[in-house]
C-alpha cells in the first residue's frame, strides 16, 4: 500500500471527519486546510477545525502511529509546552489526530523588538529544559551517535569513499569531541526552530512540530539550530553561545542531522549543489581540527558533498543569491496564471515555491508589463520545458530591440525564474505574468529516479533510474552553459546502489567537465535525455580555479576538446563490456599520508569497474597494517592481502597478481597517484582497440606536497627505443592473463621489475597501446628514483642486464652496453663478429671537390668495416679537381646526365650496387664514428626496421639530425637541430636509439631488396622531401625508422644547402602524406609543441 | 502524376542540369513537373528546351491558386536537404498537404563542415546558437541535426550513390540512381585541335580537362589535378590542365606560381554546349580524389558526360570507381593524389592503343547505364508508390 494519500478537499476531509466519533462536534464547524502537502508523507494533510475560533488541530494520514509516538513523547515532558492530544481514530482507511490548537505567535514576532524579553523568554525554556535532563553513560551516547552515521551512511547521497570517511573519521572524531564522561540526555522536539515557538501576549510559551522528537545526548544541537535560522539580536546570540561549547563540532553534527532531516523528508534528493564558497567554509572550519584535518585535507568528496547541506541551509549567502531581493511565488499542480509585480531593477529572479515533489513546470507564456512606460513582451513557445536553460525561442521587446538571455533554470525541486536586469530598459516596476503548467506526475510516480553526487571540475557522479524500464541505462544529458556536451548512460555498476535495491546496480555515471571549462563560471546541469527534467541535485557552477597554478601541461587533458568526452567514449560499449581492471599496489612501510593519496586516487576514478589489490609486504610500520584494513573494511572493491615476511617487491606484485580478478591488471606504487580518469581513459582505449594487450600512458612528477612538474610525454610503443629508455614507465596496464603467463615480475630484477617485465611482455605481443595523458602522477621521495636518478644506487647493471636478456632471447647478435655517460641509458653494438654482407655507399656528387674529397678521406680512412664498395653518382662534374679526386679513391663512377635529380641519382646506383645494404649519403657529410657501419647495420637488422640513420652534426658540434618528426614547420623537420649532442635531451632521444616517422637521406641505410622492392626514391620530387616520403612509404609496409644515436657523422649542410626553397615539392609532399601529418606523428607526443623540434610542452 | 522538385539553387548548377533532363524525362513519360528554384527559373534555358514549368520561390501561392494541385496526385522532390530546401518544402506543405521525398547528392555534413572551416565531428558537435549563427551566412547548407529530421519525416528518398541511404532513417524507403547525360550536348567527340590551337596549345600535349567548381570540399583533389600536371612537366612530358568553373576558395598560392604555368582557365561556362566544347579538347579525364567520407557520399556530376564523350577516364577508388571494370570502362586511382595520377597518365599516355580501347569502353559503358529516359521510367515506377500508399 502506497504511503501517499491521495490529495484531499477539504469537503471531503469534512465528509470523513463527520463520519467519525472525534469530538468535538459542535454544529457550524468547519475545516480549512493548512498545508496542503505535508513534508511527511505519512501525515501530509492536517487541518484547522474552526468553530467561531480555532479549537483544534486535525491530522489526517495513513499510520499516524508514530507521528503520535513522538508528540505524545514531547507533550509528556513538557506538558506545559505541547499541544496535548485530544483523540485518535481510524475513519475509512485514515487516521485521524486531532490536537488542541496552540495559540500565540512566533516568538522572534513577539520579541522582535524587545531582547531582553527574548532573552528572559529563552532563558525560561532552557531552564524547562535543563530540569528534564536524565544522566547516562558514554556508551549509551557513542550508540546513538553511530546510529545516527549509520543512517547518514545508508543515504544513496554518498559514495563508498564518503562512507568510509564518515565511518572511520568524522564519527570518531565527533564522538570525541561531543561526548562529555558525564553525559546527559533530553528530549528534544528534533526540529528546534524559532517559528516552532509560539508565545502569547501573556507570556505563555509553547513548542509545536514535534513530530522528530525524540530522546537525545546531544540536545545542544537545539540552541546551534535555533540560532542558526534566526535572525537573532545581539544579546539572544550571546545567551546562545554560552550554551554551546564547541561550535565546530556542533556544527558538523548539525549539518549531519538536517541531513537525515531532509533526506527524512524529501529524500536524499532535495539537497543542493556544491558551491565553492561553501566547500571552503567546510574545510576552513574543520581543517584547524588536528584530528580531522589531515584526513580532510585528502579527501575532496567529502567537501564536495557537504555543499550540498550547505546550500541548502546557508545558500542565501554562498550561492550569491538574496532571499530578500526574491519574491516567493506559490505555484499549484496544473495550469495557472501567476502574477507578481517587480520592484524597478532589483529583481533578477523570481522563486516559485513549493515545488516539493519533483516535477515538470512548463511556461505556456510569459509577459512582462513596464509599468512605467508600457508592455515589454517576451514570447516563449509553448511547451518550452521548464528544465532548459536554452532561450525560449526569439525573445521579442518592443519597443526597441535589446540584448536579452533569458534564462529559465529549476534547482532541482524548486524552480527560480531568472529575469534579465530590466532597468535598461524600462523606468517603473514590472509586472511579471507567468502562464505555466505544472505537472508533479512523471517524477512523483517515481518512474525516473537519480541523485547527482558530486559536481566538481573533475567529475560530475551520479545515479540515475527508471522504474518502468529498470533494466535500461537512463540517458542523462550533461549541459555546461548552454551546450549539450554530452549524453550519458546511467549503466556502471555500484554495490550502494544495488544494496539500496536499485535493480542490479548499474545505474551509476560520470562525466569529467574539466575540458568544458575555463576561469568564467559555466553553470552545469544534468537532465535526463528523455524528459528534459533537472536531475535531483542536478544543478551547479563550476569554473577552473584561477589561484590554481595549472601546469604548462596541462592541455594534456584539454587535448580531449578534440575528442569526444571520455563518458561518451564509453557510452559506446554496453557496461558490461567494461573491463574490469584491476590495480596492484605493493606496500611497504608507506608514509601514511602518500599511502592514503595512492589508495584515495584509485577510490576517486570516475571509472567504477576496478579493484585494488593492496598486498604488504610485511611492514614493521603496524599503522601501515591498521591503514590498509581500515580502507579494506570500507569498500568490497578493495582486496587486501598481508604477507607473512618481507620478500621484495617483486613477489608481492605477484602475490597482487595472484589475486587480481581483473581482465587487466594496472601497477601502482604504493606512493604514486592515478589522474581521477586515468582507468576510464584505459578502459575507453582497451574498449576502442580490443586487441590491445598492454596499455600505458604518459606521466609527471609530483612532490611530497602533491605539486606537479616535470611531465614526461612519450612516444608510441617504440621497441628499440625502449631497449635504451626505460621509458614505458607508468601507468601500466597489461592482459592478466598475458602477465599471468610470463610469470610475472622476476626478483632477480628488483628495482627494475616493471621495466623487466615489459620487455618480457613485449616478447610475447605486439599489441602494445599508449595514451598520451598523463594518467599516473609519480611521487618524488627521498630514496625514490623519481627524485634523482641516482637516487636508487646503480640499477644500470640490472637495467643491461635485462636488456641483454632480452637480446638473447630473441636470438638477436647484439650487445647492450651502458651509455658511457649518462645514467639509465643503455647503447646496442653489434654482438657477436659476424660477417654482416657488402655494403654499398651511394654518393651523388657534383663538381664540389673539397667536400668530396673530405667525405672520401673520412669513408677510406677512418672506415673500420671491411666489407663495402663506394658508387659516386657523378650528375655533371666538370671541375677537374674534383674528377681527379674520384680518380684517386677506389669509387665506382656512375654518370647520371640530365638535370641533377637527387633520387634518380640514387635509384640508378642502387641498380648497380653490389651490396646487400645501401648507404645513401650526400658528399657533404663526414665520418666520425669508426664502426659506424657496423652499427648501423646491427640496427637495420633488428627485426621490423626498414631504415636507420646515425646522429649528424654540424661544422660548429650542434645536432643537425636526430630524426625527422612530422607536422613541425607544417610537413617535417629535423629533430633536435641545434641542440648539445652531448645531452640527454628529453627522456634520452639523444642518448640512445630510437623509432623515428623519417629519417634524412644525407645518411640512410636500408637494404638494397627493400628499397627497390619500395620502388627507390619518388623522382617526381625534384629537391626535397623524396628521404621523408621513402620513410613513409616504409612505414606504410610496416617497417620501422630508427634514428641511431651511438653513431656520429658531420653534415657540412651550411655549404652544401642553397637554392630556392622548392614550393611544388612541399605541395606534392603535403598532397600525398597530409592526412598522415594531420594525424600527427606517433613517435613525437602530441603534447609537445609543433613550432619546436626539440620536446617542449606547448 | 504530379511532381514538384525544390531546388537549392537555380539551374545554373549540375542539379539544376539533372533537374532538366529528368523533368523532360518525367514529361515525356506523361507525368506533370513543376520545378520550384529560389531565383533566375529562366536559367533552365542552359539546359536546352524543356516542356515543363519553371517557377521561383516567391511565386509559390499564386502558383498554388492557379493551379490547385491536386494532393493524392502530386509529389514534393526536395533536390537535398539544405536549408533553402527544407523551409520552402515546409512553407509549401502548410498550403499543399502532399508526400515529400529527399534528394541526396553530398554527404551534407562534409559539404557544411568544409564549408564553415570545420571538421565533420567538430560541426556535430556546435551548440545550437552557434550552429544557427553559423549557418545563418548561406541557408544553401545544410543544418546537421535538422536535415536528419526532414530526412526522417520524409516518405523516402532518393540518392546518387548507396551510401548515402546512411543519412536517412534504417529501413526507410529509399530509391538509388546514377545521372544520365544530356545528349543533346553530350556525345563521342573526337579530339578538337582547332579548339585547341585556338588555344594557344601545341600539338603533342596532353590536355586533360576538368569542368566544375571548386569548392572547400573538393578544392585538395582538384589540387591533386593540378600538381599531377606539373610533375608530369616537370618530368619532360607536355600537359596541360584546362579548368573550367569557378573558384569558391583558391587552388593555388602564390608560391606555386611554377604550377600555375600548366593550366588554364575557361572560366565559368554560360552553357552545357560549351561545357561539352572543352570536353573535347582533352586527351585524358581525370576526376581525382580518394575514398573517404566526401568522395563515398557522392557521384561526381560529370562523370556521364566523361563516358558519354569518349576519353580515357581515371576515377578515384570511391563512387562510381567501385562499380566500374578496372582497366576495361576505366582506370581507377589507387591512391588518387597527385603522384598517382601523374604515373598513371604517364603510362598511360605511352599507349595509344590502350587510350583508344577505353574511349570507346567509355562509350559503351556511358549508353548502357547513364540514359535519362530510362532513369525516369524507374523513378515513375518509385514516385507513384508514394501516391498509392496516401490512397
Amino acid at each position: 500500500m502506497s504511503d501517499l494519500l491521495p490529495p484531499l478537499s477539504a469537503p471531503e476531509a469534512e465528509a470523513i471527519f463527520g463520519r467519525c466519533s472525534l469530538a468535538p462536534r459542535t454544529p457550524g464547524w468547519h475545516l480549512e486546510p493548512v498545508v496542503n502537502l505535508r513534508r511527511n508523507p505519512r501525515a501530509r494533510q492536517q487541518f484547522i477545525l474552526y468553530t467561531d475560533r480555532p479549537t483544534g488541530f486535525l491530522t489526517i494520514g495513513i499510520d499516524l502511529s508514530d507521528f503520535l509516538r513522538r508528540v505524545e513523547l514531547f507533550s509528556t515532558h513538557y506538558p506545559d509546552l505541547a499541544a496535548s492530544t485530544l483523540g485518535i481514530t481510524r475513519q475509512d482507511g485514515h487516521t485521524l489526530l486531532l490536537q488542541s490548537f496552540v495559540p500565540g505567535g512566533p516568538l522572534l514576532e513577539t520579541f522582535g523588538s524587545d531582547p531582553v524579553g527574548l532573552v528572559a523568554t529563552l532563558s525560561k525554556l532552557e531552564q524547562k529544559f535543563a530540569a528534564s535532563l536524565s544522566p547516562s553513560t558514554p556508551a549509551a551516547a557513542a550508540t546513538e551517535l553511530r546510529e545516527m552515521g549509520e543512517k547518514l551512511c545508508a543515504l544513496t547521497l554518498w559514495t563508498d569513499n564518503d562512507r568510509g570517511f564518515i565511518r572511520s573519521s568524522l564519527l570518531p572524531w565527533l564522538e570525541n569531541r561531543l561526548i562529555p564522561t558525564a553525559p546527559k540526555m533530553r528530549v528534544s522536539n528534533g526540529d528546534f526552530l524559532s517559528q516552532n515557538v509560539l508565545t502569547t501576549a501573556d507570556g505563555t510559551v509553547h513548542v509545536i512540530d514535534c513530530e522528530n522528537a525524540a530522546v537525545t545526548h546531544f540536545y545542544a544541537e537545539d540552541w546551534l539550530r535555533f540560532g542558526h535560522w534566526a535572525e537573532l539580536p545581539v544579546e539572544a546570540r550571546q545567551f546562545i553561545g554560552a550554551l554551546i561549547s564547541d561550535l565546530p563540532a556542533w556544527t558538523v553534527y548539525f549539518v549531519c542531522r538536517q541531513l537525515l532531516l531532509e533526506a527524512q523528508n524529501h529524500g536524499a534528493r532535495r539537497f543542493r549543489l556544491d558551491a565553492p564558497g561553501w566547500c571552503a567554509k567546510i574545510k576552513s572550519a574543520l581543517a584547524p581540527e588536528p584530528e580531522l584535518a589531515p584526513a580532510l585535507a585528502a579527501w575532496p568528496e567529502f567537501t564536495s558533498a557537504a555543499p550540498m547541506i550547505g546550500l541548502q541551509l546557508f545558500w542565501k549567502t554562498d550561492f550569491g543569491w538574496s532571499e530578500p531581493a526574491s519574491q516567493i511565488i506559490e505555484v499549484q499542480p496544473g495550469a495557472q496564471e501567476v502574477v507578481f509585480v517587480v520592484p524597478p531593477g532589483k529583481i533578477h529572479q523570481l522563486r516559485l515555491d513549493p515545488l516539493d515533489v519533483p516535477g515538470t513546470a512548463v511556461i505556456e507564456g510569459l509577459r512582462v508589463t513596464d509599468l512605467g512606460t508600457g508592455e515589454i513582451r517576451l514570447d516563449f513557445p509553448v511547451g518550452h520545458p521548464w528544465n532548459h536553460l536554452t532561450p525560449g525561442g526569439e525573445a521579442v521587446l518592443a519597443p526597441g530591440t535589446y540584448p536579452l538571455a533569458l534564462r529559465v533554470i529549476a534547482q532541482g525541486n524548486d524552480p527560480q525564474l531568472y529575469l534579465p536586469p530590466f532597468t535598461e530598459v524600462c523606468t517603473g516596476p514590472l509586472s511579471v505574468t507567468v502562464k505555466l503548467m505544472v505537472n508533479f506526475a512523471l517524477l512523483a510516480s517515481g518512474r525516473l529516479n537519480g541523485n547527482v553526487e558530486r559536481i566538481s571540475p573533475e567529475a560530475l557522479l551520479g545515479w540515475a533510474h527508471d522504474a518502468d524500464q529498470p533494466a535500461e541505462p537512463v540517458a542523462v544529458d550533461v549541459h555546461v552553459g548552454q551546450r549539450l556536451v554530452a549524453t550519458l548512460r546511467a549503466g556502471a555498476f555500484r554495490a550502494d546502489l544495488r544494496a539500496a535495491g536499485l535493480g542490479d546496480g548499474r545505474k551509476a555515471f560520470f562525466f569529467n567537465p574539466r575540458p568544458y571549462l575555463n576561469h568564467e563560471d559555466a553553470d552545469i546541469r544534468l537532465t535526463y535525455a528523455h524528459t528534459g527534467e533537472l536531475l535531483p541535485n542536478g544543478c551547479g557552477r563550476l569554473r577552473l580555479n584561477p589561484d590554481e597554478a595549472v601546469p604548462d601541461w596541462d592541455h594534456s587533458f584539454r587535448l580531449s576538446r578534440e575528442e569526444s568526452p571520455l563518458a561518451d567514449r564509453l557510452a559506446r560499449f554496453p557496461p558490461e563490456q567494461w573491463p574490469l581492471i584491476s590495480v596492484i599496489v605493493p606496500v611497504y612501510n608507506t608514509p601514511l599520508r602518500h599511502l592514503d593519496s595512492a589508495i584515495r586516487s584509485v577510490l576517486n576514478q570516475t571509472y567504477p569497474n576496478w579493484e585494488l589489490c593492496l598486498v604488504d609486504d610485511a611492514s614493521s610500520d603496524p599503522s601501515v597494517r591498521a591503514k590498509l584494513q581500515t580502507f579494506a573494511d570500507t569498500d568490497a572493491r578493495i582486496k587486501l592481502r598481508f604477507e607473512p615476511d618481507n620478500r621484495g617487491i617483486s613477489r608481492t606484485t605477484n602475490a597482487g597478481l595472484a589475486f587480481a580478478s581483473g581482465e587487466f591488471v594496472a601497477l601502482l606504487d604504493h606512493d604514486d597517484e592515478l589522474v581521477p580518469d586515468a582507468l576510464g581513459e584505459i578502459a575507453a582505449r582497451l574498449l576502442a582497440e580490443p586487441d590491445l594487450d598492454v596499455l600505458y600512458s604518459d606521466q609527471e612528477k609530483c612532490d611530497a606536497e602533491g605539486r606537479s612538474f616535470q611531465p614526461f610525454f612519450k612516444p608510441d610503443w617504440s621497441p628499440i627505443y625502449f631497449l635504451g629508455v626505460m621509458y614505458v614507465g607508468h601507468l601500466l596496464v597489461a592482459r592478466t592473463v598475458l602477465v599471468r603467463e610470463a610469470g610475472g615480475c622476476d626478483p632477480r630484477f628488483d628495482r627494475v621489475q616493471d621495466y623487466e617485465l615489459m620487455l618480457r611482455l613485449s616478447e610475447r605481443t605486439k599489441r602494445i597501446g599508449h595514451v598520451s595523458k598523463v594518467l599516473y602522477r609519480w611521487r618524488t621521495l627521498p630514496g625514490s628514483i623519481a627524485l634523482s636518478s641516482h637516487a636508487k644506487g646503480p640499477v644500470d647493471d640490472l637495467q643491461v642486464a635485462a636488456v641483454q636478456a632480452h637480446l638473447d632471447r630473441r636470438g638477436l647478435a647484439v650487445k647492450a652496453l651502458a651509455h658511457s655517460r649518462l645514467p639509465h641509458r643503455v647503447q646496442l653494438v653489434p654482438g657477436r663478429a659476424t660477417r654482416l654482407g657488402k655494403i654499398s655507399i651511394i654518393i651523388p656528387s657534383k663538381d664540389a671537390p673539397g667536400h668530396l674529397q673530405r667525405c672520401l678521406e673520412s669513408i677510406f680512412t677512418r672506415t673500420i668495416y671491411p666489407d663495402f664498395e663506394v658508387l659516386v653518382v657523378d650528375t655533371g662534374t666538370t671541375d677537374p679537381a674534383a674528377l681527379a679526386i674520384m680518380a684517386a679513391y677506389p669509387i665506382r663512377r656512375l654518370e647520371q646526365t640530365g638535370p641533377f635529380n637527387f633520387s634518380r641519382a640514387n635509384n640508378l646506383a642502387a641498380q648497380a650496387a653490389q651490396g646487400d645494404a645501401l648507404v645513401l649519403l650526400n658528399n657533404d657529410t663526414e665520418v666520425v664514428t669508426p664502426d659506424w657501419l657496423q652499427i648501423l647495420l646491427t640496427h637495420l637488422s633488428l627485426p621490423g626496421v626498414g631504415a636507420v640513420g646515425p646522429l649528424l652534426l654540424y661544422p660548429t658540434g650542434t645536432v643537425q639530425h636526430a630524426g625527422v618528426a612530422l607536422g613541425l614547420r607544417g610537413t617535417c623537420d629535423h629533430l633536435m637541430r641545434g641542440g648539445n649532442p652531448n645531452d640527454d635531451g628529453h627522456g634520452g632521444v639523444l642518448a640512445c636509439s630510437r623509432e623515428v616517422s623519417a629519417l634524412t637521406a644525407a645518411c640512410l641505410m636500408v637494404r638494397r631488396d627493400r628499397f627497390v622492392a619500395a620502388g627507390g626514391l619518388e623522382e617526381a620530387y625534384a629537391h626535397i622531401y623524396q628521404d621523408a616520403d621513402f620513410c613513409l612509404r616504409l612505414r606504410s609496409d610496416g617497417l620501422s625508422c630508427l634514428f641511431v644515436a651511438n653513431v656520429v657523422l658531420r653534415h657540412h649542410e651550411s655549404v652544401s644547402r642553397g637554392g630556392d626553397y622548392d614550393f611544388v615539392d612541399r605541395a606534392i609532399f603535403l598532397d600525398r602524406w597530409g592526412e598522415v601529418i594531420a594525424a600527427g606523428d606517433p613517435y613525437y607526443n602530441p603534447n609537445f609543441t609543433r613550432n619546436r623540434a626539440d620536446y617542449v610542452p606547448r | 502524376m504530379h511532381v514538384v522538385f525544390v531546388s537549392y539553387y537555380s539551374f545554373a548548377c549540375n542539379s539544376g542540369g539533372h533537374m532538366a533532363c529528368l523533368g523532360n524525362a518525367l514529361t515525356k513519360q506523361g507525368n506533370k513537373v513543376t520545378v520550384f528554384v529560389p531565383f533566375n527559373p529562366a536559367s533552365v534555358a542552359l539546359h536546352g528546351p524543356v516542356d515543363f514549368e519553371c517557377r521561383e520561390f516567391a511565386e509559390y501561392e499564386a502558383w498554388l491558386a492557379a493551379h490547385r494541385p491536386d494532393p493524392q496526385h502530386t509529389l514534393i522532390v526536395a533536390w537535398t536537404p539544405r536549408e533553402i530546401v527544407r523551409r520552402f518544402v515546409g512553407t509549401l506543405r502548410e498550403r499543399l498537404t502532399c508526400p515529400y521525398l529527399v534528394h541526396l547528392e553530398d554527404n551534407e555534413d562534409v559539404l557544411t563542415a568544409a564549408n564553415l572551416g570545420l571538421s565533420r565531428d567538430a560541426l556535430l558537435r556546435l551548440p545550437p546558437d552557434e550552429l544557427d549563427q553559423r549557418l545563418s551566412v548561406d541557408d544553401r547548407l545544410a543544418h546537421p541535426h535538422r536535415f536528419r529530421e526532414f530526412i526522417a519525416a520524409s516518405a523516402g528518398i532518393t540518392a546518387l550513390a548507396g551510401s548515402l541511404r546512411n543519412l536517412a532513417p534504417a529501413g526507410h524507403r529509399h530509391h538509388v540512381f546514377w545521372p544520365g547525360y544530356n545528349p543533346a550536348f553530350f556525345g563521342a567527340r573526337e579530339i578538337d585541335y582547332p579548339g585547341r590551337h585556338a588555344l594557344g596549345i601545341p600539338d603533342g600535349t596532353t590536355v586533360l580537362v576538368y569542368p566544375g567548381n571548386v569548392h572547400s570540399a573538393n578544392v585538395s583533389e582538384v589540387r591533386s589535378l593540378y600538381l599531377a600536371t606539373c610533375i608530369l612537366n616537370r618530368q619532360g612530358m607536355k600537359a596541360l590542365l584546362i579548368r573550367t568553373g569557378e573558384d569558391y576558395v583558391p587552388v593555388l598560392d602564390h608560391t606555386l606560381h611554377e604550377v600555375a604555368c600548366h593550366y588554364i582557365s575557361l572560366g565559368k561556362l554560360a552553357s552545357q554546349a560549351e561545357v561539352a566544347a572543352a570536353l573535347a579538347l582533352a586527351n585524358v579525364l581525370v576526376q581525382p580524389g580518394h575514398a573517404g567520407p566526401f568522395n563515398d557520399y557522392r557521384f561526381p556530376s560529370k562523370l556521364p558526360e566523361f563516358f558519354a564523350v569518349g576519353r580515357p577516364i581515371l576515377l578515384p577508388a570511391a563512387n562510381l570507381g567501385h562499380h566500374i571494370r578496372p582497366d576495361h570502362d576505366a582506370l581507377v586511382l589507387q591512391r588518387g593524389d597527385a603522384l598517382d595520377i601523374a604515373a598513371a597518365l604517364r603510362n598511360l599516355v605511352a599507349d595509344t592503343d590502350r587510350c583508344a580501347q577505353l574511349a570507346a569502353n567509355a562509350r559503351e559503358f556511358a549508353r548502357r547505364h547513364f540514359q535519362w529516359s530510362e532513369i525516369a521510367a524507374r523513378l515513375t515506377g518509385y514516385y507513384t508508390s508514394f501516391l498509392s500508399d496516401t490512397r
